[in-house]
């Protein structure tokens, strides 16, 4: 469904150049939900934004992205627009401020409907159904009355379920969520994800779920792809990555999440801090913090290897015999 | 350490903190060209009042009628005299004096007494901040020269009235601005945490919550300042601003007007002068405004 | 023994007065924001209490009134048994905060020194050597290098900014610490390298926290007894392990079935809750959980607010399920 091949997103700064995104590869199948695991700073929403060409300047971006046979980095502004919330849409993490404050909700939602040209010349009051109906279908209550609100009239939870009846107005064939239960208490995470979920499994919507809490990636996704100074440091499915982390880094993330369990050992943190992206050097940018690190991995860059079956990481350790 | 000892170290320390302050300051202020170019003037303008009576080559008050309204270039007189026979060049450089003194007494007073309230307003609210606030409002709704003019007719011509009457209606902007900051620092954190540490709420807007909005305080002061000075100017125009006698540009602009046709310098040069400092001040004030802010955007 | 600290039907409320203006054109009434309503805790030395809750439920709010950042409206504050009517000197140098957010809990103009200073300063150590001295030693102890002492707070990490906040607090050495969501804005493995440091401090000073959080995990992992707030009250109370295997509200019940695992194993069935969490802004009368409860009695959950009671020995819960004694 979409396949990005060595995506490069780099900026150039007075400090030197910041890969954001330094060489990703990741492929989505239909229907499947990929989780992009990461720290503050990991590339992971620019990922995102580098898939719909949404990167801010001085942003500039290489590489392939393959979606419907088409190489989205090679095509026009205007086809991009038309991908857009049509076929690839998008849900932001903060909807207070994604929603325009000063329309109503319902509008907004029309306003998808027709940008897109879903709606032709169909008189208001059948317009207005459509909109109603997937008001329903995101679940929000009252979807007669809460169509002439305000977005501060919604809750943080329908405020993000609005976001998704916008971006699944033109029936996308993939959905990008940067972090959308981030900004939620638990139990209206709870919600929203059950409603994602739900959203795959009848749409058979792909979708790419960027999060930084392992725990949610763990719970709601089918495969994991980890981040780490703008590279894609493991990518496998979710049980693998979870049981059988091949990367340090990954297996460090483990171990520093408190968990609920019958012992309440003692966190292992990652010690240090996450690098300067500004001039990275192509070698293993986890080297300086790994406890299992060999002088090999500060000379060489190492590619993506193989750590089971459709898992792999970026660790020289996996390169036979370490 | 004796007391003498301590008071030369403290004074070398502030004076070491704030050569690193300035020399990070004058490097952002090189980055500025016009900004810089304001500074130079005013600096220019600075010098001139300060040392007056050492660089004016004649007597400002003193008129020889024989050299009444001679053109600029005339030997001995580079600015041309008025229409009594004063050396112009010198006038101006004592008008400067007037300018500048009125501007800056009247800002720092303004600023201090605005600030101070507007702080006290803005962190303790009720009744005070109530009071205060729509006074303020009251003031703000006159139109500053009519203002100044129903003063000034009122007091009397000189220095110390017109300061007052400069400063009555300005120290409102300060206020206004010190409350609203006041008011938005004041629900920070670091403020309550302050709190937690023990300090009391004086120490705790002097010393967590000023610095922070200082920057805002004195980019005001600078704008307003040219405001002020032109106010001056006006009101010396009018003849209700300083002392008859006293050289200041408004007045001289007004002495002048009789005698646009015939010698166009004795308004016009003071006119000039007036328009060139305040252009400074401005341009000064905005790069002022450039430096100080992105700097707060630390993160 | 008698409990390090105390609260007793501790209330903050929040008044929203309208202006004459509105009062007069739009009829609008006063309205009130029962941020904290009636609640009665204790805090024992040595332990470790979590406060968790979602938006709203007033844990920040407690955690600064019974440090009287706020001003209670009512009920009393007990330290060491002796009631406390507002922050002497001698309250403050005992009990200390951490604040949530690194980025606004520092003052931005300010060095390090100057920020770790204050404190010292309450305390009485007028001699800036000693005080350079004391601010040296502190900033070892959570882990930061000397040669920072002179930096302003931009020039930190999140978590290094969350360092010199507990840094401060220590500066006043406190018997008891409210850590307010103290690593709710910081990166996972950030997260446990500062939990790690409160636990270690813990140890080392012989600290009493109340730890406020949202994230269950995180409480989970460094409470010793567990209170559950909503919507301004305490609705359950209970060592950290027993309610975690058998809570009995059905809010708690709700609440820990959401968290995400990452262990597939370690899930719950989930329960999710109708509706949305509600303002604390003039709530209903009866139980205030009443309206999204799935378990619901009925009439006397509508009309009646069940008191926190003790069901077994140190298990407490507000509901009229489980009336206890």
């Amino acid at each position: 469904m979409l396949e990005i091949s060595n995506l490069n997103t780099h900026f150039p700064t007075s400090r030197g150049l910041v890969k954001a995104v330094a060489g990703v590869d990741f492929l989505l199948e239909p229907g499947r939900i990929v989780g992009l695991v990461g720290e503050s700073g990991c590339g992971k929403s620019m990922t995102l934004l580098s898939i719909l060409r949404l990167v801010p300047y001085p942003g500039r971006l290489s590489g392939q992205i393959w979606f419907e046979g088409r190489d989205l980095l090679q095509e026009s502004p205007a086809a991009m627009r038309r991908v857009r919330g049509r076929a690839i849409a998008m849900v932001f993490q903060d909807p207070m401020t994604t929603l325009n404050p000063v329309f109503r909700v319902g509008e907004q939602i029309r306003e998808s409907l027709r940008i897109h040209g879903l709606v032709g010349r169909a008189p208001a009051r059948a317009q207005r159904e459509m909109v109603l109906s997937l008001m329903e279908e995101v679940g929000i209550p009252s979807p007669s009355a809460r169509y002439h609100q305000y977005p501060h009239e919604f809750s943080g939870g329908m405020q993000q379920r609005a976001l998704m009846a916008i971006a699944l107005a033109c029936q996308p064939k993939v959905l990008l969520a940067d972090e959308p239960t981030t900004a939620l208490d638990v139990t209206i995470q709870a919600q929203i994800l059950d409603l994602l979920r739900h959203i795959n499994r009848q749409r058979k919507t792909a979708m790419v779920l960027v999060t930084h809490d392992l725990a949610v990636a763990s719970e709601f996704c089918h495969e994991i792809a980890v981040m780490y100074a703008g590279r894609l440091v493991e990518i496998g499915p979710t049980r693998e990555v979870i049981y059988h982390p091949a990367h340090p880094y990954t297996r460090g993330l483990l171990g520093s999440i408190p968990r609920i369990t019958r012992e309440r050992a003692r966190l292992s943190p990652i010690p240090g801090n996450v690098p300067d992206l500004a001039g990275l050097a192509a070698t293993c940018a986890f080297a300086p913090r790994c406890a299992e690190a060999l002088p090999r991995c500060r000379e060489e860059d190492p590619g993506l290897c193989d750590a089971g079956p459709g898992h792999t990481a970026r660790c020289l350790r996996l390169k036979g015999g370490g | 350490m004796d007391t003498v000892k301590t008071r030369w170290y403290f004074l070398l320390l502030m004076l070491r903190l704030s050569g690193a302050r300035l020399g990070a300051f004058l490097r952002q202020l090189g980055r500025h060209p016009t900004a810089l170019l304001g500074l130079v003037v005013l600096a220019v303008y600075l010098c001139a009042a300060l040392f007056a009576p050492w660089i004016a080559p004649h007597d400002p008050r003193q008129g020889d009628i024989a050299y009444r309204l001679e053109p600029p270039g005339t030997p001995g007189f580079v600015l041309g005299t008025d229409h009594v026979g004063r050396d112009m060049l010198s006038r101006l450089i004592y008008g400067a004096r007037v300018s500048l003194l009125v501007g800056f007494v009247s800002v720092i007073i303004s600023m201090v007494l605005g600030t101070v309230l507007g702080a006290v307003a803005g962190y303790f609210r009720g009744w005070f901040d109530q009071v205060l606030s729509r006074f303020s409002e009251l003031l703000m709704a006159f139109p500053f020269l009519i203002f100044a003019i129903g003063v000034m007719a009122i007091m009397g011509p000189g220095f110390v009235n017109l300061i007052g009457a400069l400063t009555f209606k300005s120290w409102v902007e300060f206020f206004r601005l010190a409350r609203g900051e006041v008011i938005s620092e004041k629900s920070r954190e670091y403020v309550e945490a302050s709190r937690a540490s023990g300090l009391s709420h004086a120490r705790v807007i002097l010393s967590e919550i000023l610095p922070n909005i200082i920057h805002s305080v004195i980019v005001l002061a600078t704008l307003r300042l040219g405001h002020l000075i032109i106010t001056e100017a006006s009101l010396s125009f009018l003849g209700i601003g300083v002392q008859p006698g006293v050289p200041a540009w408004g007045s001289m602009v007004n002495d002048g007007r009789e005698f646009i046709f015939v010698a166009w310098w004795t308004s016009t040069l003071p006119g000039l002068v007036l328009i060139v400092l305040v252009l400074a001040i401005n341009l000064f004030g905005e790069g002022l405004r450039d430096i100080l802010d992105p700097r707060l955007k630390l993160d | 023994m008698v409990p390090l600290v105390e609260l007793k039907e501790l209330t903050r409320f929040f008044y929203l007065r309208p202006t004459l203006l509105a009062r007069a054109l739009a009829g609008q009434r006063q309205r009130v924001i029962k941020a904290v309503d009636r609640v009665s805790l204790a805090i024992h030395q040595g332990e470790t209490l979590g406060l968790v809750g979602e938006s709203g439920c007033g844990k920040t709010t407690l955690g600064r009134t019974l440090l009287f950042l706020h001003q209670p409206t009512s009920g009393t504050v007990l330290y060491r048994g002796k009631e406390v009517t507002h922050a002497t000197r001698e309250f403050r140098s005992r009990a200390q905060i951490i604040f949530q957010n690194p980025y606004a809990s520092l003052n931005p103009r300010k060095k390090v020194r100057d920020i770790i200073s204050v404190p010292l300063i309450t305390r009485g150590i007028r001699d800036p050597f000693q005080r350079q001295q004391e601010i040296l030693s502190l900033l070892d102890r959570v882990g930061l290098s000397p040669r920072h002492i002179d930096n302003y707070p931009h020039q930190f990490s999140g978590g290094q900014r969350q360092r010199i906040g507990i840094a401060r607090a220590l500066a006043m050495q406190p018997e008891f610490v409210v850590a307010d969501e103290p690593v709710s804005s910081l990166d996972v493995s950030v997260q446990a390298q500062i939990i790690n440091l409160l636990e270690e401090l813990q140890q080392e000073l012989g600290l009493t926290f109340l730890f406020i959080a949202h994230d269950l995990s995180v409480i989970y992992h460094v409470s010793d007894r567990v209170a559950v707030m909503y919507l301004g009250r305490v609705v359950e109370l209970a060592p950290t392990a027993r309610i975690y295997e058998s809570p009995l509200h059905p809010y708690t019940r709700a609440l820990l079935s959401a968290i995400p695992s990452v262990d597939p194993g370690g899930r719950r069935e989930r329960i999710l809750l109708e509706g949305t969490v509600p303002t604390p802004i003039d709530p209903p009368g009866g139980c205030r959980f009443h309206s999204r409860c799935f378990c619901s009695l009925g009439d006397v959950c509508r009309e009646e607010e069940p008191r926190l009671a003790t069901v077994s020995g140190t298990h407490q819960v507000a509901c009229h399920r489980y009336p206890g004694e």
